[in-house]
């Protein structure tokens, strides 16, 4: 513990004692780059350290900087470090982005005042060296990788041949090598191809090779199919490309020699844009129409070549059809060499039944690889128009022309000529779109309602006992209303009172009573607990009843009148007794 | 003095509809005598002026029109006016139905050449499924869902009954419960679906001749594809002056407000 405790305190003393040491203002100049051509730009920075608790100065841009180079905008930051208490050190330091405007070796220094003596900082050597003269031509543009390299990172621009024909494709290439990692590098402005049409190809991969035994990251910048327009001398102007936002490097520009196309052999009416190597066909969707049924008329040039220019000539007239301007598509095939098929789709309409024969197309060309002109024609084609071959459609003023956005005269049904329009009463549909959701959507809330209304009715609704006994009471009702009803005639009076005598008694003594004759009823009746008035009565109105039904003994409306307040007394007996 | 009051009254009240019944017919006649005479310029402007004094739709004022406008070529507006001859609305006679359908035909023949010639784009013909969507859209699929859903909810709780005292016949009662109840289901959802995507996204058809459709509404978007005069698009937004249409394909672009027309409208456009 105490050895630790002494390795602290002499660290801490060394902090302390250093600085004293070093005591005193410190002026010092970092250049980022120490060559640079005309136009780069570098950053130098000018620091001022402090150890002690003296003034800390600003340094001072040196006046000689700015008569080399154009000075941006210059950035101060200061910094303080201590440790456990000690005094440490301050420094503040000036950064500011120089343009080298001449070239020239330069030295950058400054001094800063410390009391009543000034400090020096030591002095940095940059070398300026002048700007690249306005590169020319290569010499010979075909070589597709540069042999040796003189900087870390160059363009290289090549074409795969320096003489060609007007129209004659010629591929331009553009890379960026690379030797040093890291480096920001950006095209700020691309290649002139003021003498050519330009079609952009694809770009491959980044890829390494070695050039002059150095390895170089090759980043392909441009790729451009060029056809040239004019005969004579043409000229890729250079590029420029920006390193690290800073420098700014300029590509080799190309030369090439421009051939006119040969005079000799020249097929009359010549299009100079066909140069390249084509093949025409010809087809129809359909052989066998009818007269007015349109059908599609195909030619169809492919090859290699600038096919997006390719003029096909004048095609032949077809008499006895309708032809309207062709739709035209192109399909371009991928790859270095440019080319690919152009369509030309006609809508012809025959007019008359019979043969048509479509005759062959041919296109004329110039083969810059054979260095002569050259034709191609596609075969003929026969479409047979079938119908009546005496008729004739419509558009006879048309026949053998070419009709030009005329549509097929197909006959309408005439106007209706009536003397008053019938005036329609607006009449709304009954079913509307409101009416119909909602009934269709109460329909799954009633069938709810149903269910839930049958479920509380089981669930607290009567049970069997209470709706039978419900069903014997409006029984009797109605055997009492039928006995009062029948008070006066007599008619069908006392098979009531019987019936419902029987019905009262037989729902007192329970099941047991079914089926049972009178007195075993009776008896019956007494187990069950009936008093000695209510048997004798009940028995004496069922006989009295017996007696009125089959006895014919009726007895007058007031006899009547009386039997049914005595029959009502005894089912109430009956009734009371049960409950 | 009330009953002269009155009388007057009733006078101005009937005159002015009786006065403009004079002129549609008027104007109708005078159209029809423009078409005899192959005056087809003449002819839609009649019976433009004809639709224009009616206030209700009418088929044969409408098929004229579109007839008319055939023969001059617009096959835009020709299709939208027969179209709307063979509306139900408009009260069709069978005879101008017919009539109707067979110019449409033409005209959707001619439009498509059109299409074919100039490379414009036009909606694609009917097909089998169109034809289902629209019948599922007709009134009497609605009528037959809610009849059977009617007869579904009366039925369940007749069906509990009936069970009891005919148990022996259970298995059929309940299938034609279970066929009632989806044809309820079934066919109301279809329908429901159906007038939803009528109502959301209604028919319309393109007037112009041909029309550019631009990626957004403004002059200044860039054209995404043309149409083609009488090609049926379905209106999906709306922004000031402009219609964003949708081909039965799913391009969509946006289109001039006054270039296309919608079908269900109540007054048909007037004429360009």
């Amino acid at each position: 513990m105490q050895r630790l405790f002494g390795v602290f305190a002499f660290v801490w003393a060394c902090l302390w004692v250093a600085p004293v040491l070093a005591a005193g203002l410190e002026a010092s100049v970092a250049i980022d780059e120490t060559t640079a051509v005309v136009g780069d730009v570098i950053t130098a920075e000018f620091t001022v350290a402090r150890s002690d608790r003296g003034e800390l100065p600003t340094p001072e841009l040196p006046a000689s900087v700015s008569e080399a180079f154009d000075v941006g905008q210059c950035s101060v930051t200061q910094s303080r470090s201590a440790f456990f208490g000690s005094r440490g050190s301050s420094s503040r330091r000036l950064a500011c982005p120089l343009t080298a405007k001449k070239a020239g070796t330069f030295s950058i220094a400054f001094s800063v005042p410390d009391g009543k003596k000034r400090v020096s900082s030591n002095s940095v050597k940059v070398e300026v060296t002048a700007e690249a003269a306005e590169r020319g031509p290569l010499e010979d543009p075909t070589v597709e990788a540069p042999p040796d390299a003189t900087e870390d990172v160059f363009m290289w621009v090549s074409v795969d041949k320096m003489r060609a024909y007007v129209g004659e494709q010629v591929s331009f290439r553009l890379d960026v090598y690379e030797a040093r990692r890291f480096v920001e590098v950006s095209l700020a402005t691309t290649p002139s191809f003021e003498s050519f049409t330009a079609q952009d190809q694809p770009l491959p991969e980044v890829y390494t090779t070695t050039v002059g035994e150095r390895a170089f990251r090759v980043r392909p910048g441009v790729r451009k199919a060029l056809f040239p327009q004019v005969a004579g001398k043409a000229t890729i102007g250079s590029a420029e490309m920006l390193i690290n936002r800073r420098k700014r490097r300029s590509s080799d520009t190309v030369e090439l020699e421009i051939l006119p196309l040969p005079a000799d052999g020249q097929p009359a009416g010549f299009s100079p844009s066909n140069v390249g190597r084509y093949q025409v066909a010809a087809s129809v969707d359909r052989d066998e129409v009818q007269p007015g049924e349109p059908f599609t008329l195909t030619y169809t040039v492919k090859g290699a070549g600038n096919i997006d220019v390719f003029d096909p000539g004048a095609f032949a007239e077809l008499p006895g059809v309708r032809r309207y301007d062709p739709k035209t598509s192109t399909k371009r095939s991928g790859g270095t060499v440019v080319g690919g098929q152009r369509t030309y789709a006609f809508l012809v309409i025959p007019e008359r039944p019979g043969t048509l024969e479509i005759p062959a197309h041919t296109i004329s060309f110039f083969d810059p690889e054979a260095e002569a002109y050259a034709t191609a024609a596609s075969k003929p084609v026969t479409v047979v128009v079938g119908g009546d071959p005496t008729a004739i459609v419509k558009n006879e003023a048309d026949e053998g022309s070419t009709a030009e956005g005329t549509a097929i005269d197909e006959p309408l049904a005439p106007v209706v000529a009536v003397d008053a329009v019938p005036r329609l009463v607006p009449r709304d549909r009954w079913l509307t779109q409101e009416r119909w959701t909602t009934g269709m959507l109460a329909i799954p809330m009633l069938v709810l309602a149903g269910l839930a209304g049958g479920w509380a009715w089981r669930r607290f609704g009567p049970d069997d006992a209470a709706r039978a006994l419900t069903k014997a009471r409006a029984r009797r009702r109605a055997h009492i209303e039928v006995a009062q009803d029948a008070v006066e005639t007599g008619e069908g009076f006392h098979a009531a009172i019987a019936t419902l005598l029987q019905d009262v008694a037989l729902d007192r003594a329970g099941p047991g009573g079914t089926g049972l004759p009178r007195p075993e009823l009776v008896r019956l009746l007494e187990r069950k607990g009936v008093s000695t008035d209510d048997r004798r009565r009940l028995e004496s109105l069922l006989e009295r009843c017996d007696a009125a039904r089959f006895g014919a003994v009726s007895g007058d409306a007031s006899d009547r009148n009386t039997m049914l307040d005595e029959a009502l007394s005894t089912v109430r007996g009956l009734a009371k007794e049960r409950s | 003095m009330t009953l002269r009051t009155f009388l007057l009254a009733a006078a101005l009240a009937v005159i002015p509809s009786i006065a403009s019944a004079d002129a549609v017919d008027d104007a109708f006649v005078r159209g029809t005598e423009a078409a005899s005479r192959n005056d087809w310029d003449g002819a839609t402007a009649e019976f433009e002026t004809a639709s224009a004094l009616l206030p209700q739709r009418s088929a044969i004022i409408s098929y004229n029109l579109g007839t008319a406008y055939a023969e001059r070529g617009d096959l835009g507006r020709a299709t939208y006016h027969l179209r709307r001859a063979t509306d139900w609305r408009s009260g069709p006679t069978a005879e101008v139905l017919e009539a109707a359908r067979s110019n449409l035909a033409a005209v959707r023949r001619r439009a498509e050449l059109e299409a074919t010639t100039t490379g414009s784009m036009i909606d694609r013909p009917q097909t089998t499924w169109d034809l289902l969507v629209d019948a599922i859209a007709a009134p009497w699929v609605a009528w037959f869902s809610l009849i059977c859903g009617g007869l579904f909810a009366g039925l369940l709780f007749a069906h509990r009954r009936w069970l009891r005292s005919q148990p022996r016949r259970a298995g059929a009662s309940r299938v034609v419960l279970i066929a009632l109840g989806l044809i309820y289901a079934i066919a109301g959802v279809l329908h429901g679906w159906s007038i939803r995507a009528a109502s959301a996204q209604p028919g319309a058809i393109i007037l112009a001749a041909s029309l550019d459709a631009r990626d957004g509404p403004g002059q200044h978007r860039s054209v995404a594809f043309t149409l083609q005069g009488g090609a049926e698009v379905r209106l999906l937004e709306r922004s000031p002056g402009w219609r964003q249409v949708q081909l039965p394909g799913g391009v969509t672009g946006w289109v001039p407000e006054g270039a296309v027309a919608e079908l269900d409208a109540v007054r048909a456009p007037g004429p360009p």
